[in-house]
This record gives C-alpha cells, sequence and structure tokens, in this order.
C-alpha cells in the first residue's frame, strides 16, 4: 500500500473505525487509541484487499478486536472506573437526545455494543456482522435482539419523562 | 416527529468524528516507517510451504517435551537458597542471588542475548525467565532490560521485553517519570510473584523461584528497598 492510498483509506474510513471504537468503549481517548493502532496495523501488513467493501470490513474487525484485547488487558481489569463513561466536555454530551444513546450504549454489554452499532450504524445484516464479529449466526442474532430491545426500552422510557 | 431507532441511533453519531489532527498524524506515521514489504525478512514465513511450517513446528514441540522439567512438586523438596533482589532506585532493580542468577519477568515474546551478539540458551513458565550472573538489572526509558552481571562467562543479557499498549503509552507520556517506569516494573513483579517456575540456565542447572515477597500496590515499590525471593536448585540424579 502506499503512502497516497493509505491516507486515502484513512480519511475514507477513519470516521467508520473511530465511531465503531467510540461505540465499544465509549471513550475518545482509548478510541483514538484504538483508531492508530487499527490502522497501523494496516500499514505494517502486506493485506491485499479486492476493494473497499472488504477494506471496511477488514479495519472493523481489527477495531472489534483491539477494542476486545482492550477490554480483556490487565490494565483494564485493574482500573476501576470512577466517573461516567461520556466526558461531559465532548460535543455530543451537549444533545440530551445523544446522550441517552450513548448512555444506553453505555449500559450494554460489552460484546452487545459492537453488534447494535454494526447494525444501526453500519448498516450491515446479519450474515456480515457474524464475519465481522466471528460470532456464530445465532448468537449474533440472539445479541442483536437483545440489545435492540434494551436500547429501545432506554430510548422510550427517556421519551415519556 | 417519531424517528426510528436506527435514525436516532445514526444521528446521535453524526457528532463522532476523529479529530483531525489525529487523522494527520496517522497519515504522518505512514511517511515515519519503512515500507511493509521491506520490514521483516520472517515475512517469508508466510510464503513457506505448510509441511515445511508443520515439520518445524513438531521439531520445536518434541524438544520443548524432551527438555520439560519432569514435575513442579519435586521442586518442593529441593534445597532452598535465598537471593535478594533490591531496588536500589526506581530506574534500576538489582539482583543480588547466591547463586548467581536472576529472575525477571518477560512477557510471552522476548529476545534474549548475550553481548557477544549470541542468544542465550534459557527456557521460561509462565513467562519468567531466568539468568545466570551476579549483576545488576536495570530499567532505563525503554521497553529494553539490560542485566549485566559482574563476572560473568555469558556477557551482558539484553532483553527485550514487549510491554503492554498501556506501558507504551505510560512511559512515552511521562519519559521523565519514575512512576511510569516503577509501574511498569511493578507489573513484571506482581507476576513474579503468583509464579513458580523452572527454568534453567546455560551451564544446564535447573533453577526454581519458590516465592517472591508481598507487596500490594506499585506506589508501595517506591519505598521499597529490598525484595527476598527464593531459588531453588535441583539437586544431582544419584546416577550423576
Amino acid at each position: 500500500m502506499t503512502e497516497e492510498e493509505f491516507a486515502r483509506v484513512v480519511r475514507e474510513f477513519g470516521t467508520a473505525v473511530y465511531r465503531a471504537a467510540y461505540a465499544q468503549t465509549c471513550s475518545r481517548s482509548i478510541a483514538e487509541d484504538i483508531f492508530q493502532e487499527s490502522f497501523l496495523k494496516l500499514w505494517s501488513r502486506p493485506v491485499f484487499f479486492k476493494d473497499d467493501y472488504h477494506l471496511k470490513c477488514w479495519l472493523l474487525k481489527v477495531t472489534t478486536n483491539l477494542c476486545r484485547d482492550h477490554f480483556k488487558s490487565a490494565y483494564q481489569r485493574k482500573v476501576s472506573p470512577t466517573d461516567t463513561p461520556l466526558d461531559p466536555s465532548t460535543p455530543e454530551s451537549e444533545d440530551p437526545q445523544n446522550g441517552i444513546v450513548f448512555d444506553a450504549l453505555a449500559r450494554l454489554p460489552e460484546n452487545e455494543r459492537i453488534l447494535l452499532h454494526l447494525f444501526y450504524e453500519e448498516d450491515y445484516s446479519i450474515k456480515e456482522i457474524t464475519r465481522i464479529t466471528g460470532k456464530s449466526s445465532a448468537a449474533v442474532k440472539t445479541g442483536l435482539s437483545r440489545a435492540r430491545k434494551k436500547l429501545r426500552t432506554i430510548l422510550l422510557e427517556s421519551e415519556s419523562q | 416527529m417519531n424517528k426510528t431507532v436506527r435514525e436516532t441511533y445514526k444521528e446521535a453519531f453524526e457528532a463522532i468524528r476523529p479529530p483531525e489532527d489525529l487523522i494527520a498524524k496517522t497519515v504522518a506515521h505512514s511517511k515515519t516507517r519503512p515500507t511493509p514489504t521491506k520490514q521483516a525478512k520472517w515475512r517469508g514465513l508466510s510464503t513457506m510451504p505448510p509441511a515445511i511450517v508443520a515439520a518445524c513446528l513438531a521439531v520445536l514441540c518434541v524438544f520443548g517435551l524432551a527438555t520439560h522439567p519432569s514435575s513442579i512438586a519435586e521442586a518442593k523438596n529441593l534445597r532452598l537458597s535465598s537471593p535478594v533482589i533490591t531496588l536500589s532506585g526506581p530506574n534500576s532493580l538489582e539482583i543480588d542471588t547466591y547463586e548467581d542468577r536472576a529472575a525477571i519477568y518477560v512477557e510471552s515474546d522476548f529476545s534474549c542475548e548475550n553481548s557477544l551478539g549470541k542468544p542465550y540458551r534459557i527456557k521460561t513458565d509462565n513467562n519468567i525467565m531466568i539468568v545466570s550472573g551476579k549483576g545488576s538489572f536495570s530499567s532505563e526509558w525503554s521497553n529494553e532490560l539490560v542485566i549485566k552481571p559482574d563476572a560473568s562467562p555469558i556477557g551482558t543479557i539484553r532483553i527485550t521485553v514487549p510491554l503492554s499498549k498501556e506501558d507504551k503509552k505510560e512511559l512515552e507520556e511521562n519519559t521523565d517519570s519514575d512512576d511510569a517506569i516503577t509501574r511498569v516494573l511493578f507489573s513484571c513483579l506482581m507476576e513474579l510473584k503468583k509464579t513458580t517456575l523452572t527454568l534453567e540456565n546455560e551451564a544446564g542447572t535447573t533453577v526454581y523461584i519458590m516465592a517472591i515477597p508481598e507487596f500490594s500496590s506499585w506506589k508501595d515499590l517506591r519505598n521499597l528497598t529490598s525484595i527476598d525471593a527464593v531459588l531453588t536448585e535441583k539437586p544431582p540424579k544419584p546416577s550423576e
């Protein structure tokens, strides 16, 4: 991959990678780390892709794995968060509706967040999500259904308040 | 207006974009690194015929089984000696053993060679390695830890430890911070503490570490002056 091509990929798929990392970690700083790590993996490995669709799937898969590694890391296990997942200074928390979505995400189990994100944000099918996450089709269906139900409930609750 | 959950979700994520400087830094990084094709000769491994790779793995497995210590329990009956591991400062860890050996925690992958550039024969168990030679082990701002034996035929041992991402980040952000280095050392020692290990030095002597002292917080390390550990040595077989 040439430098120009790499720059194009970072600009084109950076947002998707960053959003996927943010959806899973609910933290801008960790999402930034994972963003860089994902693209460095792309740069440091001579992986060839059929097309941009294939490349994007690969990047999202790497991002998902890195997030999983992050949650499994010794550091993460030793450190217990003392603040809310969302930094109040971040722009997304200024809109109350957005805040509700992120709050709902943070309340979901880590493995369900990515399913929801790939389904809603990236419009992937169950089959595609299966490939990216490496889970079985049944696990994706169950997890997704559970996550969607939880999200819907939280959003409805917030609307009624 | 009633929005679908999908629309609400997408709208919320509209504001989530990577900062421009992060994109710029990531792109700039590719310019400072060699292109992947020039990086490592080991890449050729992936193009090797599977049969050759399988044969190499088989040889390694046989070697591993042949050299594996028969039993950790056996070590419990062995003669004990008490080396002292001293933290002479946040940046250095003196390991002084009566048996002229030192122990150090490493992560699963590491490289090790002496000052002559020769790979040091070493066996690890539970990510702990032991090196022979009385001397000091120092950690500077680097993931490279160096053991310099005072008087040893094997020369200086150089170990490259692949630090965790958090450790790397912490070291990069706190280049002058003794705390960062101490914390990294602590995480190494914490692993050492909970492990019984079996290793063999260059001379073929099998050495065991049975106990590592108590300390509960990495911050405690700053005030810690010495750590007692127990090494055990496998006795010679009756036939020897």
